[in-house]
């Protein structure tokens, strides 16, 4: 197994192992893929006036 | 004449890490042109059902070597969960109520290809880490 590293958003970039280039590409796409999905969105809150 | 502005201008920036594998290694780092000064963050961990003892774990390198290593949380065991938090706070026993490791730290400064690596210790495929990172940007 090598070591890879894929970028997933502007200076944070994931390590991940592999067995060759070509799992590495795809590991590293479903990775990618995964954290902006993952991405917490803030939740919503109502500010209401009584 | 010309005056030179000294106080510490910049961006506070939060970083968010977004749900991630256990056996995937997250790398911070300012970049080309960059300065930060890390102030807080928080980590948690779920595990799965795989037996090992994890902990959430926090280095910093210079892009290639490890120059420190911030330290660790406790152990989280298998099918459980668990919190690690940095910062300045000067944590006494007991409050770190409701997390599993506390690490006290002065702002840590990074530059360039300096990273704030988070990595977890026998980390499986099935866990997941996620968390927050607060931090203040400078251009150089």
């Amino acid at each position: 197994m090598k070591r890879y590293k894929v970028e997933v958003e502007p200076q944070i970039t994931l390590e991940f192992e592999a067995k060759d280039l070509r799992e590495a590409k795809k590991k590293a796409k479903e990775l990618k893929e995964n954290w902006l999905k993952n991405k917490p969105q803030a939740e919503e809150v109502i500010t209401v006036e009584i | 004449m010309s005056f030179a502005w000294t106080f510490p201008a910049g961006r506070r920036i939060t970083k968010t890490i977004s749900a991630t594998a256990g056996n995937v290694v997250t790398n911070l780092s300012p970049g080309t042109g960059k300065r930060w000064l890390i102030l807080r963050g928080r980590f948690y961990l779920t595990t799965d059902a795989t037996t090992a003892d994890r902990r959430i774990r926090l280095v910093i390198t210079d892009g290639t070597n490890i120059t420190e290593r911030l330290g660790a949380s406790h152990v989280i065991s298998a099918s459980s969960s668990g919190y690690l938090s940095f910062g300045e706070t000067n944590v006494v026993d007991g409050g770190i109520y409701g997390d599993d490791g506390y690490i006290g730290t002065n702002p840590i400064l990074l530059e360039g290809n300096d990273q704030l690596r988070i990595t977890i210790d026998s980390g499986q495929a099935g866990d997941q880490y996620s968390g927050y990172v607060v931090l203040l940007e400078v251009d150089v």
